[in-house]
């Protein structure tokens, strides 16, 4: 594709961009003069290029929205839905010709004449009978003058445009003189007039006062070359503002010694008000073609040369990196370390400027968003209204490339699932029309993006049902999750929780497609949802990709870089503290730190390197532990490594196409000293190794339950079942090894040897009597207090997947949530300690009792049981 | 008249192979390579080639052939590939042969396993024969 039709979508495409949000805002407020000449300026300029560059189809589309805007300008029509449904409807048309023109280079099969008809019939809603002819303005068509930046500058007589609007219809989309309609280069407000009359509805608009406002405009417009160059004096009088009487007075005024300028005196005598005078002054200041706007400080500039700059930054640091570290180690030639690190410091700055060229506000973006709003809540027939705030921060510009796809998504649930229809809304007390609010800004390194609706919120309980039904947990895992935690389970794959999958979301591939693409670009989502109230979701994306802070780690003799955003904290951990931080739950080794328990990764193992333990070190018992705190996705962990350097800044290379995607790696670097270091990823880490969801089960069932190691009266709060026992007493069951709460049928008791199971959800469960399980102290047994109705088992489901355990109680009390914080020593077998909840003495029961009694034998039993395997 | 074809040729494990020569980036003596774990075992590393971070591939263990010999340091053929530059290993380098068609032909059917995909064909040179390496499906490691 030659350079001119490069620029020619470049430019198309940046118009049409706009002009999505332009439309919409449009909507709101019909009246906005300014949007409306842009508007018109940007279909014109298309239309322009269009016919220059010979695409036909274009053009007449361009065209006939072009016509309909120029009436919409010049407020012979008003501007009602059919009418900017059809002028987006041409919109989307012009992107569809784009695109075949990019892809095939011709303009595309798709016949656009039915909305290019559309357009020109809204045209033929004549205007106001009202209209007089203002009898200042000439009656012939005023020529048409393009100044050299390509813009038109003197205006078409209104009047003398309808007829032949209508003849147009009938010509072939060849351009005819008289209708490269008019720009006025100028957006003058009409400072004197009523306000009343410039917000008014549609009907009064009609009104001869207005056309003599609408005609005073014109007569100036037609002076706007020379406008510049005019005294203040003579463009008061030009517009009508004031008499030649009333200048000449205060001329009069100057002459007699009154310093002050032209305008401040008539200001002073009332004779014109004080902003008509500011804002001819601002005319005047602006540029000699009277534009308005600031100039333009920008130029544009092809994204591959940005992108080259970029490298050779890159390029730059790394030369920087090892000069600075060739001149730091030699002390003597002090020059040269001054120079060096000069050289540094420009470099740095350098490199900081071009990324920052290559940054973009989010704006973009955010744009087409609005656009999306519109039709969907058209679409869906629910009224939403989308603010944004933060529209400025800015962003790398290949991340933008990248979030715009999750944004539309995230929108577009909001509307088809969050946002209620307007009637359920007011049902619920809250205003129809639903509201969707996206903040942006900077944190740290990091771009936060979120996203809130007041819809319906996010039900964990469907959440839940739909988990388990689709498979994707069991109906035991899914008990043990907090409301947090499921609601998340949205992002699991496979999950959709429309029953009807309709054209806009709900096929089932969203939220989990939608969590790979954020964290392919290192950034991450969290959802947090309110039943009832509405969802907020929330994004966190790296500013830039390509130049980051690291930690250096050795592994194996060799290095690897972690991303510092991703580094918590550092652990070094010497000799015996070593061996005794380290503590082992269930075979993985976890560590302490302040109390929370963090499970632990070994780098070598994750990279299946082999190590040599240096034996002396292990002897005498000097053995140091490197251990990194790492973040992903809001849990944490620590990664064990050989040894921990410094920190630098890198620039990240991707891999080459040969190494397939390996997830503990986010690409390598080349260190100042030549050597390549691998980047660490840290999310792939902890995916890999799955230490965020197994441990973390695991870790919550036994944290309640190691708590008697040195550190004794920790205070945590703890979810207990409180259970009665047949001796009236009292047991507290950790909630987090609770499957279920049961109530069996004891006819259903069945044996196996001598134990008591029962039929349990396809399983064999069996059964474990309180009594049984932990040892009588008293001799005499204590009054059981029998329940009478014995038909019933209150039976607590313990364990997990297949190892489950029923524990048969006397009675279900509670389940609380509590703080422990006096712990005294148990009295009998099977118990951790004693407390006082609720003012009652309670046992709290220990879990390894209850899984190791299984395994153990059946006591009294041995015999029978032997009968039974031989028998 | 006979078409020639110009082939950059080096020596690997007693044999002779042979790539485009217009294929070829440059070639240079052996250089530390940083092994990058979980890959591939055919991947031996990476390599810091002006600041650029190059692949390096193990063509014995490619063409599944015997292993490298601990006492000598390969070196590196740097191929050029869409945009991208990647090492083969090798003993040593040979000269660049301009060959004609007339001596080529298909790889016989006695060649096997992994090394006949590899193969263009052969050439029948005086003394012994030398293999063109087809670049393109050494370099495709997916299958392996």
């Amino acid at each position: 594709m030659d350079d001119l039709l490069k620029e020619f979508f470049a430019e198309c495409y940046e118009n049409l961009e706009q002009l999505d949000r332009e439309f919409i805002e449009l909507e709101n407020e019909p009246d906005d003069r300014q949007r409306l000449a842009s508007i018109f300026r940007k279909v014109h300029t298309i239309k322009g290029s269009a016919g220059f560059l010979g695409f036909s189809k274009l053009e007449s589309l361009a065209h006939a929205g072009e016509n309909l805007l120029s009436l919409l300008r010049t407020e012979k029509l008003d501007l009602d839905q059919d009418k900017a449904n059809a002028l987006l409807a041409m919109v989307d048309g012009i992107r569809r010709i784009l695109a075949a023109i990019e892809s095939s280079g011709s303009e595309g099969e798709e016949d656009h004449t039915p909305l290019i008809a559309i357009l020109n019939h809204f045209q033929q809603d004549v205007p106001l009978e009202e209209c007089t002819k203002p009898p200042l303005l000439p009656t012939s068509r005023q020529e048409n003058v393009e100044a050299s930046d390509g813009h038109i500058v003197s205006t078409i007589h209104p009047s003398a445009e309808i007829p032949s609007i209508i003849d147009e219809k009938s010509y072939p989309s060849a351009q005819s003189e008289t209708f490269r309609a008019s720009i006025p280069l100028v957006e003058a407000k009409p400072a004197i007039s009523d306000p009343g009359q410039c917000n008014s509805s549609s009907t009064e608009r009609k009104t001869p006062i207005f056309n003599a406002e609408h005609d005073r405009k014109q007569r100036f417009e037609q002076r706007v070359n020379s406008s510049s160059e005019l005294p203040m004096g003579q463009i008061l009088i030009a517009e009508g503002y004031v008499t030649q009487r009333q200048i000449d007075d205060a001329l009069v005024q100057q002459n007699l010694g009154d310093p002050r300028r032209i305008g401040e005196i008539l200001i002073e005598r009332g004779d014109v008000k004080p902003s008509t005078v500011r804002e001819i002054l601002e005319r005047k200041g602006s540029d000699k073609t009277g534009r308005t706007f600031i100039p333009d400080t920008t130029i544009r500039v092809n994204v591959g040369v940005l992108d080259q700059l970029m490298n050779l930054a890159g390029e730059l640091v790394l030369a920087r990196n090892q000069i600075l570290q060739y001149a730091l180690n030699q002390a003597e030639d002090s020059n040269l370390t001054a120079a060096a690190q000069r050289l540094g410091l420009h470099i740095t700055e350098l490199q900081e400027r071009v990324m920052k060229a290559r940054m973009q506000p989010i704006r973009t973006v955010l744009n087409q968003l609005h656009r999306l709003v519109r039709d969907l809540e058209k679409a869906c027939g629910k009224q939403v209204r989308i603010e944004m705030a933060g529209e400025e921060t800015e962003l790398d510009r290949t991340l933008i490339e990248a979030i715009k796809d999750p944004l539309t998504h995230i929108v577009r649930n909001a509307i088809d699932h969050g946002i209620e229809l307007p009637t359920e809304r007011i049902k619920r007390g809250k205003p129809a029309e639903g509201r969707i609010v996206l903040i942006a800004f900077h944190k740290g390194s990091q771009v936060h993006l979120e996203i809130f609706d007041d819809g319906a919120g996010i039900d964990p309980a469907k959440i839940k049902q739909r988990a388990v039904t689709l498979n994707l947990i069991t109906r035991e895992q899914a008990e043990q999750l907090s409301e947090a935690e499921i609601i998340r389970l949205v992002f699991l794959p496979g999950f959709s929780t429309t029953e009807k999958v309709t054209n806009i979301s709900g096929r089932g591939v969203g939220m989990d497609v939608l969590k790979t693409n954020i964290e392919r670009i290192g950034g991450t989502i969290d959802v947090q949802s309110s039943l009832g109230q509405g969802t907020t979701i929330r994004l966190k994306i790296p500013l830039t990709l390509a130049i980051i802070p690291v930690l250096l780690v050795a592994n194996a003799g060799y290095r690897y870089a972690i991303p510092k955003m991703n580094l918590i904290e550092l652990v070094l951990l010497k000799g015996e503290e070593a061996q005794k931080g380290i503590e082992f739950i269930h075979n993985t080794p976890v560590y302490r730190l302040r109390g929370k328990l963090l499970p632990l990764v070994y780098l070598r193992s994750v990279l299946k390197t082999v190590h040599q333990l240096d034996k002396t070190e292990a002897q005498t018992n000097t053995q140091t532990t490197n251990i990194v705190i790492l973040q992903s996705d809001d849990r944490q962990f620590g990664l064990v490594v050989d040894q921990i350097y410094d920190t630098e800044e890198i620039v990240v290379k991707a891999f080459g196409k040969l190494l397939k995607r390996i997830p503990v790696f986010a690409g390598a670097t080349v260190m100042g000293d030549g050597t390549i270091a691998l980047i660490l990823d840290v999310v792939g880490i902890a995916q890999t190794v799955g230490v965020v969801s197994n441990l973390r089960d695991k870790l919550s069932m036994d944290t309640t339950s190691t708590n008697t190691l040195a550190d004794g009266e920790e205070e945590h709060r703890e979810e207990l079942l409180l259970v009665r026992t047949p001796d009236n007493g009292r047991l507290g069951i950790p909630l987090s090894a609770v499957a279920r709460l049961e109530r069996l049928p004891s006819s259903s008791i069945e044996y196996v040897g001598n134990q008591e199971v029962i039929q349990y959800r396809n399983q064999i469960l069996p059964l474990i009597r309180v009594n049984h399980l932990l040892q009588e102290r008293r001799h005499q047994p204590r009054d059981t207090i029998r329940n009478d109705n014995n038909e019933v088992m209150h039976v607590v489901v313990c364990g997990s997947g297949i190892q489950l355990q029923g524990l048969v109680v006397e009675q279900i009390l509670d389940i609380i949530e509590t703080a422990i914080t006096v712990k005294n020593p148990p009295t009998r077998k099977g118990i951790l300690f004693t407390s006082i909840i609720q003012g009652r003495v309670t046992e709290f029961l220990d879990i390894d009792a209850l899984t190791s009694y299984q395994t153990s034998g059946k006591r009294g039993n041995k015999r029978k049981q032997h009968k039974v395997v031989h028998g | 008249m006979a078409k020639k074809k110009q082939l950059c040729t080096f020596f690997l494990d007693d044999q002779f192979f042979g790539v485009e020569v217009n294929k070829v980036q440059e070639i240079i003596p052996y250089r530390a390579m940083t092994p990058v774990p979980l890959a591939s075992p055919i991947i031996r590393g990476l390599i810091n080639l002006r600041g650029q971070i190059v692949t390096a591939i193990d063509l014995r263990r490619r063409l599944h052939l015997s292993e490298f010999p601990e006492d000598k340091l390969p070196m590196n053929i740097i191929l050029r590939t869409e945009g991208e530059a990647i090492s083969l290993l090798i003993d040593a380098i040979g000269d660049v042969l301009e060959l004609n068609e007339d001596i080529f032909e298909l790889p016989p059917e006695t060649l096997k396993g992994s090394i006949r995909e590899c193969i263009v064909g052969a050439y029948k040179l005086d003394k012994r024969l030398l293999l063109e390496l087809d670049t393109n499906q050494v370099l495709n490691l997916d299958w392996n």
